[in-house]
């Protein structure tokens, strides 16, 4: 009876780490939001006391309330949800020829291509953010190019800064990595005698890629859509910068509330909020995405009933 | 007309010619096996006729044609030949069932015809109650079997297996062999079979071809393979076999003295025998050398020689005997330990000799 008991100390142990890294650096800080939720602003900014003059707690749903009672909330929340959608769907589409050119490459071309993926953090995000306002700016490259096929069309000088392109454009480039990378560490490990089997049985190039190729890679699609979702749909300096006010996001208005309006619990409030409807989201995608029993059509389903 | 046409191919891998300007033809319904050690060509030859590499001479006539059609520049989904791959390559994320059925899927089979056809290749190879299993919950005769089942399910015209039995244990093997051969009658398609393992090929195929370097160096029913190899080569890597090297001495029609090296004049028979000094060696399977103490005289026994045991390996039924020779000459010899009562004959150190007929060995001209 010692033995597994030994073991699952010893188990505890080398958990306690970890454990007390999410402790510290997620539980903990995650319930002081959600208590700053419920408190009430100081006058001048900050929390109000906990306990209020009267010796009654200083709490309040007053937050809440605020949030759901506007329009313009919601708004907001559901256009941030649209551009870390539609971020993450145009890296999926983007990363992932990236990712099977890079797992199916030499192993020589294989860390060159992986390096040229990761090159982009050796620079500051801010600095390459800018890079883009200027690319993106009246005079870039880019404007002119639109501008030079827009002229003749008769559509008037068109700006891309300060636009919801310029928003979904920027957030896709700086999320990228992110979705390559767990896509790519997914395909590498695909075992390439899969595909020469479903060409034996006489699948064409997308009947491999439908059946065989996607289905096994839909772990590394959920991984590095979450991965770009998440931070995503919270971000505040890339629609800070090239935004404007029609690019604004969730997360421009927690920090205006903070920084500016100096109301924390109704930043906290938006902040809870955001990432109930992130962890929502996401977990709702890993059911969906979770490997169904007997896969293919209700013929094979059929047989396998049978055989059940 | 023979149903498989390969047609002069040849196929280079940097500097080795992996395939070396190649001719075989394959009849149909025939259990037809590619025999070599590892690097030979086997694999790239069989890779060929499935259509995942090409022959580098496809425009100077290096063809291969199935039925008369030629398939040399069709993509493996258009070509109506499957192979069991050695690592089976079951799909993970489908049920047994859906992998069998994924080819008839592939060529749009009606969804009530694949039900049925399903359930018959499973029953081909005795998996119908695995059907809703994965393949990770099967063991791997089972996963091998679902491979068979897969490739065999649309009916193909000829069935690629390369090294299908090389990850099962030695027992499971045995009974996959015997499955297989039942199998290939069965369903009467033609086999082309890859392997390594001599006494695999040559429980399995109506026809060996012996493969070295790229060439075919024999090609042949079994039996003759085994029995009338063409050279050292083939001699030397199907089975055991004493390699004798030597001279023709005097030749009187087929009786032919041999001056062996180190051994001396012994009698063979060789038909069409080459002129008295031609060099060569004598084949001899240790199986047909007769084993016994001094003194025995066994019956029709063209050549005697005296030796003691010098080294033996015990297998249980047989016995291979290492027996040396005055000279140093090492010669070996089987003998089944059938004496009742006995485990085996011989000792390191006992006095021998060894026999064999005239007829007993093969000569093997340089």
């Amino acid at each position: 009876m010692g033995a597994p008991n030994r073991g699952s100390r010893g188990e505890w142990l080398v958990a306690l780490p970890p454990l007390a890294y999410l402790v510290l650096l997620f539980a903990l800080p995650s319930a002081l939001m959600v208590l700053a939720s419920f408190r009430v602003a100081g006058e001048f900014g900050g929390l109000a006391p906990l306990l209020g003059a009267d010796g009654h707690p200083n709490l309040t749903f007053e937050g809440y309330a605020r949030l759901f009672a506007s329009p313009i909330y919601l708004e907001l929340f559901l256009r941030s949800l649209l551009y870390a959608a539609a971020t993450t769907a145009l890296c999926l589409v983007a990363g992932y020829p990236l990712a099977m050119l890079i797992a199916r490459s030499s192993a020589r071309w294989r860390d060159l291509l992986l390096l040229l993926v990761i090159l982009p953090f050796w620079t500051n995000f801010l600095i390459r953010v800018y890079a883009w306002m200027i690319i993106l700016g009246p005079s870039g490259w880019m404007s002119r190019l639109v501008n030079f096929f827009a002229a003749p069309l008769g559509l008037g000088p068109v700006t891309l800064m300060f636009s919801p392109f310029a928003v979904i454009l920027v957030l896709v480039y700086v999320h990228l990595p992110f979705m390559v990378l767990p896509l790519y560490a997914n395909l590498e490990k695909h075992d390439p005698a899969l595909i020469d089997a479903a060409q034996d049985l006489g699948a064409g190039a997308w009947a491999r890629f439908r059946h065989v190729t996607w289905p096994l890679s839909l772990p590394g699609v959920f991984a590095g859509s979450a991965l770009v979702f998440i931070p995503a749909f919270g971000i505040f300096a890339v629609p800070d910068l090239v935004g404007g006010t029609s690019g604004n996001m969730v997360g421009n208005l927690i920090r205006q509330q903070f920084l500016e309006a100096r109301d924390w619990p109704f930043g906290s409030v938006l902040s809870i909020v955001l990432t109930v409807v992130a962890l929502a989201l996401t977990g709702l995608a890993a059911v969906a995405a979770r490997p169904r029993r007997a896969g293919l059509d209700p013929a094979a389903r059929a047989v396998a009933g049978q055989g059940a | 007309m023979a149903l498989l046409e390969i047609k002069n191919v040849a196929r280079r891998f940097g500097q080795t010619l992996a395939v070396d300007h190649v001719s075989l033809a394959i009849e149909r319904g025939e259990f037809f096996t590619l025999l070599g050690p590892s690097g030979c060509g086997k694999t790239t030859l069989l890779r060929m006729i499935a259509g995942f590499d090409a022959p580098d001479n496809a425009r100077e006539g290096g063809r291969i044609v199935l039925n008369g059609e030629d398939l040399t520049d069709r993509p493996p989904e258009h070509r109506p030949v499957r192979t069991v791959f050695q690592s089976y390559a079951l799909f993970p994320h489908m049920t047994v069932a859906a992998n069998v059925a994924f080819p008839l899927k592939m060529a749009r089979t009606p969804s009530a015809e694949i039900q049925r056809k399903v359930a018959e290749a499973l029953e081909n190879v005795r998996l119908d109650a695995f059907a809703a299993r994965f393949p990770h919950e099967l063991s791997g005769g089972q996963r091998q079997r679902v491979a068979i089942a897969r490739a065999l399910v649309t009916r193909p015209t000829v069935m690629l297996l390369d090294e299908p039995l090389a990850a099962l244990d030695a027992k499971l093997r045995e009974q996959m062999q015997i499955e297989l051969i039942n199998l290939q009658k069965e369903v009467g398609i033609t086999f082309i079979y890859v392997t390594h393992d001599q006494t695999e090929a040559l429980a399995l195929s109506h026809r060996i071809a012996v493969m070295s370097q790229g060439r075919v160096e024999q090609l042949d029913e079994p039996s003759k393979i085994y029995s009338f190899p063409c050279n050292r080569f083939v001699a030397d890597f199907l089975g055991q076999c004493n390699i004798l090297d030597g001279r023709i001495g005097a030749v009187d029609g087929e009786r032919v003295d041999l001056e062996l090296d180190g051994i001396g004049a012994v009698q063979a028979a060789i038909p069409s025998c080459p002129a008295a000094g031609t060099r060569g060696a004598l084949a001899l399977r240790p199986e047909k050398v007769a084993l016994d103490r001094p003194g025995v005289m066994p019956r029709d026994a063209s050549n005697r020689i005296a030796g003691h045991v010098s080294d033996f390996l015990y297998s249980g039924d047989v016995t291979m005997y290492v027996v040396e020779l005055p000279g140093g000459r090492r010669i070996e010899a089987l003998r089944a330990n059938s004496a009742p009562g006995r485990t085996r004959f011989f000792d390191v150190g006992d006095p021998v000799e060894v026999s064999w007929t005239r007829d007993a060995g093969h000569f093997l001209p340089e």
